[in-house]
C-alpha cells in the first residue's frame, strides 16, 4: 500500500508541471490494481490529480487559490515556482511564528459544502495535495469532542510527519456537521474557532513574548493548562472543514470565520464521460440513454452511481436504460429543500410521447416519497397556495383553479384532522393533495418562486395586534370592561367608538363654548376616561406612532392614545368619521387628565370616609389604590406646572366662589366658566358610579367638611412662600 | 360612556325586553337556591345585561363595586411549572374570567384557576347567600379538554359555588355541561323590540329619532341590540338633527367585506384571487366572521383559515364566470 501511495504522491506532484500526462497514470492504475482484487470502483477510479476532477473548473480553482494564499505562511516569501519544492518547507512551522507580520490569509478555515457524493473530500485531497501538503485527515469516526479535536489539530499543525517526505501537514476535517450535533458538538466548533482566532490581533502587538503572553493566558484560564498553550499558538497551517448542510445549527458559529465554497453538482455531459470512459476501461458496455438515467437518478451523485454501476456490472456486461431504471436499491434517500420540492411540484419536464406515461408514474411515485420524506407539510401547503397563482394553466372557468383551492383546503383539513387525533398514521396521505394540485398548475415552464411569507406575517399581525387588544382592555373602567369581550370590542364597539369620540366642537377658547358644546366636551372626556383612552396630540396622528409603511394608508381619522383605532381601519375603505383639529384635542386631552385627578382624588375621599364607615375594597382600579398623599402628589405633578395658570385657576375659583351665590339666584348664566359645567358634571358622574347611595352622601358630607378646614394662603410675588399641601379639588 | 353602557338595564326589573326572562330569573332567585346556569344567544341578545342583573338580584348592589385584575397563575404541573395570566372581573360575590382567552392551556385555568376559587368559601356576610358566583364568558371558546374537566369542578364544589356560563354557540358546549345547567335562551331581540328600545334611549337623551331613521337602523342591526345602539350613537354625532334619508354607518369591517365582494365580482382569475388574498390576510379575523357563515363547516374542519376562504372565493369565482359566460356569450 505504500507503494500505492508513493505512486500517488508523486502523481500529485507531477501534476502541475505536466499537465497533459494526468490522464496516463490514472488510466494505468487500475490496470495495476485490478490485479489486487475486488476493490470498490469508487476507490479505483478516485481522481488523483488537480486535473481530473469532475466538479466545476473554477470552484476548483477556487480552493486552490484560498490554498495559495497559504503558501506565504507555510512556505515562506521565497516561494515563486507554483510547484512548491517539498525540501524547501522542512523548516516546517517556522516562518510564521518568526516573522513580524501576519502573513496568513484572513480566512483561515475553508468550508466546503455540497451534497453528498459530489467528490467534496476528494477535491479536498488532491488540492491539498497538489499544493503541497500533506493530508491529515479527521472525519466523523474519528471521536470528535472539543479536547480531542483540539489536541488533534494542534498536533496536525504543529508536527511533521517523519513520512511525508517533509511536506507540511494540511487538515481535513471530513462530516463536520455530522456528528457535531448537542453540546459535545458545539463545544469541538467553539475549541475550532478558538484555534483558527488564536494569535490573531494582539500577537502582531508583541511578537517576542509570544510564549510568554501564551502562558499568562494559560494561567488566567486555570484549568487545562497544556492544552491551551497549544491552542493559543497561532494556526498557522490550513484547515478544510467539509459539510453537506451548510446550515447545521452548529455550525453557525464556523459561517462566520470561514470561507466558504459550494460544490456544484458534476455536469452531465462530465459525468457521463467519465462514467463511459471507467466502463471501458471495466470492458463493460453502456447505452447513452441508460447513463443518462443512471445520473438523474443518482442526483449526479458520483459515488452511488459508481456503485450502481459496479453492481450491475456483477449481473450483465451490457447496460441497457431498463437495468438502470429497474434497480431499486439505488434510489438515494436524500431530502430535497422546500424549494426543491415546490420546483418539482410546479414544472413537469416530461415531454408529450409515447413512454410518456410510464416515466410520469416513475416521477409520481419518486415524488410522493419525496414529499413524504421532506415532512414539513404545512410548509408545502402554504407554498404551493403562495405561488400556485403564478402558475400558467389553461382555465377558462376557473374551474381548475377551483379545484386547486379545494385540493389545498382539503390538505390543510386532513393535517388538521392528523393533528387533533394524534392519528400519524395518516400523515402519510399529505403527499396525495400536494399531487393532486400538482396535476393540474404543473407545466414545462419554470414558476418563479417566493418563500411563503404571508402565513406568518399574518400571524405575527396578529399577535400583534391582539396584544394592542389587550393591553388596552386593561385599562377600560370596570363596569364597562365587565361587558366587553375582545370579539365584540374589535366588532361592535371600537368602530362606532371612533365615529362618537368626534364630537362637533369649535376650536374657541373654553369660555366662549355654548351649553351644548359643552355638553359634548364633557361626553368626549367621559367616554375617554370610562374607555382608558386619550387623544393622541402629535401633528400627523395617523403616522406618528407608526412609522411602519403598513398604517400610512389607512384612512385618516381622530388618533387614540392606545392606537386601537388602526383596529378597526382598513386600508382603502373610506372612513365617515371627521378628524378632529389639534387644538381642540389639546383641549381634551388637558380635560381629561382633570378629570382623571378629579375622580381618583373622589375615590381617595370615599377611602377616607370608607374606613371609618365601611369596610369596602376600593372601586377603582388596583393601580389607582394609592395613600392620600401619594395621591396629592401625583396630582401635583400632573397639573401644568406654571405658577401663573396656577395663579389663573384660584383666581378664577375665588370668582367663582364669589360669584356661586348670585348665580344660583339669577339662575344658569349664560356665560359661567366652562370649569362650572365639569364641575356640575363629575359630581354628575360621581352619582353614576356605581356605589351604595348610603356611603356616598356620608362620604360628601365628610369631603365637604374637609373641604372647609383646610385653608390657604396666597402669597403674591413673594419667594420665600409658605408651602404646605394643599388638595387638587380645592385648586380646581 | 357609550350609550350601550349608559342605559343598560341594571336590575331584572329595568328591562325592556326579555321582561318575561327576567321574571323567571327572579323567581328562580326567591327560591333560595340557584342551579348552575347557561345563557346562549346571539351577540347582542341581552346575555350579560341578565346575568348581571340576575347578580344583582341574588346579592344586590354591593356587587355593583368591581375591580378588574390581572394576575399570573403559577400552576404546577407534573412535568412543567406553566405561568398563566388572566384577566378577571371580581367583587366580593362573583368572579367573572375569560379562560378561552389563555388559548390552549385553558385545560389549566379550568382545573386549577376556577378549582382554587371555589374552594374558598364566601365569608358568611349578613344576609347573603352562602355560595360564589363564578361566571364563564365564551364558553364555547373552551377546548374539549377544558370543558370535561369543568365537569368534575361543577359537582365537586357545587356547595360554594354557582357557575354561570355564557356563550353564543350552545352546540359547541358538550352535552355533560348542558345537562348540568339550565339552560337560558336569549333570543336576538326582534325587530319591534330594538325599535323599542331605541325610541327609550331616543327619548332619555332628548333626541328626535324619526321612524324611518329608526326602521333602518334595526334593519342593518341584524336583531343585534348592541349593535344598534352604537349606530344610534354614531348618527347622532356625525349628523343632528336628523333626517330620514341619513346614511346609516355601517362598521368598517363590513365595508371592507363588500369591497372586497366587489373586487371578486370585477374580474375572476388566479391573479385577481392572490390579489384578494393579499387583501384579505390583514383582516382575515374580521373576514372570517361574515365568510364563516358559508365555509363555516370547512373551516371549523381545517386549520388555517386563509386555504377555505380561498376555496370558497375560488368556486364562487368559478361559478360566477361560467354564469356570465352563460348568460352573456
Amino acid at each position: 500500500m505504500a507503494e500505492v501511495e508513493q505512486a500517488a504522491y508523486e502523481s500529485a506532484l507531477n501534476a502541475p508541471l505536466d499537465g497533459e500526462e494526468c490522464a496516463c497514470p490514472s488510466a494505468a492504475e487500475p490496470k495495476a490494481e485490478t490485479d489486487q482484487g475486488e476493490d470498490l470502483w469508487v476507490d479505483r477510479y478516485a481522481p488523483c490529480s488537480f486535473l481530473e476532477l469532475l466538479g466545476h473548473e473554477e470552484i476548483n480553482r477556487e480552493v486552490v487559490r484560498w490554498l495559495k494564499t497559504w503558501d506565504k505562511c507555510v512556505f515562506g516569501e521565497d516561494k515563486h515556482r507554483p510547484g512548491p519544492k517539498p525540501h524547501k518547507a522542512a523548516a516546517g512551522k517556522g516562518p510564521a511564528t518568526k516573522q513580524g507580520a501576519d502573513v496568513r490569509p484572513p480566512q483561515k478555515i475553508l468550508l466546503l459544502c455540497g451534497a453528498p457524493g459530489l467528490g467534496k473530500t476528494t477535491l479536498a485531497h488532491v488540492v491539498a495535495r497538489h499544493c503541497g501538503y500533506r493530508t491529515v485527515e479527521i472525519n466523523a469516526s474519528d471521536e470528535r469532542t472539543a479536547a480531542t479535536l483540539q489536541a488533534r489539530i494542534s498536533d496536525a499543525v504543529q508536527m511533521q510527519s517523519v513520512l511525508g517526505a517533509g511536506r507540511p501537514n494540511c487538515v481535513i476535517i471530513d462530516e463536520i456537521d455530522g456528528a457535531t450535533g448537542g453540546s459535545e458538538g458545539r463545544g469541538a466548533i467553539q475549541a475550532l474557532i478558538k484555534l483558527v482566532q488564536a494569535g490573531g490581533g494582539k500577537r502582531d502587538a508583541s511578537r517576542s513574548g509570544a510564549t510568554e503572553e501564551a502562558e499568562e493566558h494559560s494561567e488566567a484560564d486555570d484549568r487545562q493548562g497544556k492544552r491551551r498553550k497549544k491552542g493559543a499558538q497561532p494556526l498557522c497551517r490550513p484547515l478544510i472543514a467539509i459539510c453537506n448542510d451548510l446550515y447545521a445549527p452548529a455550525l453557525r458559529p464556523l459561517r462566520a470565520v470561514a470561507k466558504i465554497v459550494h460544490y456544484k453538482k458534476p455536469t452531465v455531459d462530465r459525468l457521463s464521460s467519465r462514467l463511459r470512459f471507467i466502463c471501458s476501461s471495466e470492458g463493460l458496455s453502456i447505452d447513452r440513454p441508460a447513463l443518462t438515467t443512471l445520473c438523474e437518478r443518482m442526483e449526479h451523485d458520483v459515488r452511488s452511481c459508481l456503485n450502481t454501476l459496479q453492481f450491475l456490472s456483477k449481473r450483465t456486461r451490457s447496460i441497457r436504460s431498463s437495468h438502470v431504471s429497474g434497480v431499486q436499491c439505488a434510489q438515494k434517500d436524500i431530502v430535497k429543500s422546500a424549494f426543491g420540492i415546490w420546483q418539482d411540484l410546479f414544472t413537469d419536464k416530461v415531454p408529450a410521447g409515447p413512454q410518456s406515461s410510464s416515466r410520469a408514474g416513475g416521477g409520481f411515485e419518486r415524488l410522493y416519497s419525496a414529499l413524504g420524506d421532506f415532512g414539513d407539510h404545512q410548509l408545502v401547503l402554504a407554498g404551493l397556495q403562495e405561488n400556485f397563482p403564478a402558475a400558467r394553466y389553461l382555465d377558462s372557468h376557473m374551474a381548475r383553479t377551483a379545484a386547486v383551492a379545494d385540493a389545498l383546503a382539503d390538505g390543510d383539513r386532513l393535517l388538521r384532522a392528523v393533528h387533533r387525533r394524534s392519528d400519524f398514521a395518516a400523515l402519510k396521505f399529505a403527499p396525495a393533495h400536494a399531487l393532486a394540485v400538482r396535476a393540474i398548475v404543473a407545466g414545462p415552464q419554470r414558476v418563479q418562486m417566493r418563500w411563503p411569507s404571508s402565513q406568518a406575517d399574518v400571524h405575527r399581525r396578529t399577535v400583534a395586534h391582539r396584544a394592542l387588544l389587550q393591553g388596552w382592555l386593561t385599562d377600560v373602567h370596570p363596569t364597562v370592561f365587565s361587558t366587553l369581550s375582545s370579539a365584540t370590542a374589535v366588532r361592535e364597539v371600537l368602530p362606532a367608538l371612533v365615529r362618537v369620540v368626534n364630537r362637533a366642537v369649535r376650536p374657541v377658547a373654553p369660555h366662549l363654548f355654548t351649553a351644548e358644546e359643552r355638553g359634548a366636551m364633557a361626553a368626549m372626556v367621559d367616554l375617554l376616561l370610562a374607555h382608558g383612552l386619550t387623544l393622541s396630540l402629535s401633528a400627523a396622528p395617523a403616522t406618528a406612532h407608526h412609522p411602519q409603511p403598513a398604517h400610512a394608508d389607512l384612512p385618516e381619522t381622530t388618533a387614540l392614545s392606545p392606537t386601537v383605532h388602526t383596529l378597526v381601519l382598513f386600508p382603502g375603505v373610506p372612513h365617515g368619521g371627521k378628524v378632529m383639529p389639534l387644538t381642540i384635542r389639546q383641549m381634551v386631552v388637558q380635560q381629561l387628565q382633570l378629570e382623571a385627578i378629579r375622580r381618583r382624588e373622589a375615590v381617595f375621599m370615599d377611602n377616607a370616609v370608607g374606613e371609618a364607615s365601611v369596610s369596602a375594597p376600593p372601586e377603582d382600579a388596583p393601580g389607582h389604590g394609592l395613600s392620600s398623599s401619594q395621591g396629592a402628589e401625583e396630582g401635583g405633578s400632573q397639573r401644568p406646572p406654571s405658577g401663573e395658570k396656577r395663579y389663573q385657576l384660584t383666581v378664577a375659583q375665588r370668582a367663582k366662589e364669589a360669584a356661586g351665590a348670585g348665580a344660583k339666584k339669577a339662575g344658569p348664566v349664560r356665560k359661567a366658566s366652562w370649569l362650572d359645567a365639569l364641575r356640575q358634571k363629575s359630581e354628575r358622574a360621581g352619582q353614576h358610579r356605581p356605589k351604595p347611595s348610603k356611603a356616598e352622601e356620608a362620604q360628601d358630607a365628610a369631603a365637604g367638611k374637609t373641604v372647609q378646614s383646610v385653608r390657604y394662603k396666597f402669597h403674591e410675588g413673594f419667594t420665600n412662600a409658605v408651602k404646605r399641601p394643599v388638595r387638587m379639588k380645592d385648586l380646581m | 360612556m357609550l350609550w350601550v353602557d349608559k342605559y343598560r338595564p341594571r336590575t331584572l326589573d329595568d328591562l325592556i325586553i326579555h321582561q318575561d326572562l327576567g321574571e323567571s330569573l327572579k323567581k328562580l332567585v326567591s327560591t333560595g337556591d340557584c342551579p348552575h346556569l347557561l345563557f346562549y344567544g346571539p351577540p347582542g341578545a341581552g346575555k350579560k345585561t341578565l346575568i348581571i342583573g340576575l347578580l344583582r338580584e341574588i346579592y344586590g348592589s354591593a356587587v355593583e363595586k368591581i375591580k378588574v385584575e390581572t394576575k399570573p397563575w403559577k400552576i404546577e404541573l407534573p412535568s412543567r411549572k406553566l405561568e398563566i395570566e388572566l384577566t378577571t372581573v371580581q367583587s366580593n360575590y362573583h368572579v367573572e374570567l375569560n379562560p378561552s382567552d389563555v388559548g390552549n392551556q385553558d385545560r389549566y385555568v379550568v382545573q386549577e384557576v376556577i378549582k382554587d376559587m371555589c374552594k374558598n368559601r364566601p365569608l358568611e356576610l349578613k344576609g347573603h347567600r352562602g355560595y360564589k358566583v363564578l361566571l364563564l364568558n365564551e364558553v364555547d371558546r373552551l377546548s374539549r379538554e377544558a370543558q370535561h374537566s369543568l365537569r368534575r369542578t361543577m359537582e365537586k364544589y357545587s356547595a360554594t359555588c354557582r357557575l354561570i356560563f355564557s356563550c353564543s354557540n350552545v352546540s359547541k358546549v358538550i352535552d355533560p355541561l348542558r345537562s348540568r345547567c339550565l339552560c337560558v335562551r336569549v333570543p336576538g331581540p326582534t325587530g319591534m323590540e330594538i325599535q323599542q328600545v331605541l325610541q327609550h334611549v331616543a327619548q332619555r337623551e332628548e333626541v328626535q329619532l324619526p321612524d324611518a331613521l329608526c326602521q333602518r337602523i334595526v334593519q342593518m342591526s341584524d336583531r343585534n341590540l348592541r349593535r344598534a345602539l352604537l349606530t344610534l350613537e354614531t348618527c347622532r354625532v356625525t349628523q343632528y338633527p336628523f333626517t330620514d334619508a341619513q346614511p346609516v354607518q355601517l362598521p368598517d369591517w363590513e365595508m371592507y367585506i363588500q369591497e372586497i365582494a366587489a373586487f371578486i365580482l370585477q374580474e375572476q382569475s388566479p391573479k385577481r384571487l392572490y390579489e384578494l388574498s393579499r387583501k384579505l390576510d390583514d383582516e382575515l379575523r374580521h373576514t372570517t366572521i361574515e365568510l364563516a357563515a358559508f365555509y363555516e363547516h370547512r373551516l371549523q374542519e381545517g386549520q388555517k383559515a386563509i386555504y377555505h376562504l380561498e376555496a370558497f372565493v375560488a368556486k364562487f369565482m368559478s361559478e360566477y364566470k361560467s354564469w356570465s359566460i352563460a348568460v352573456l356569450g
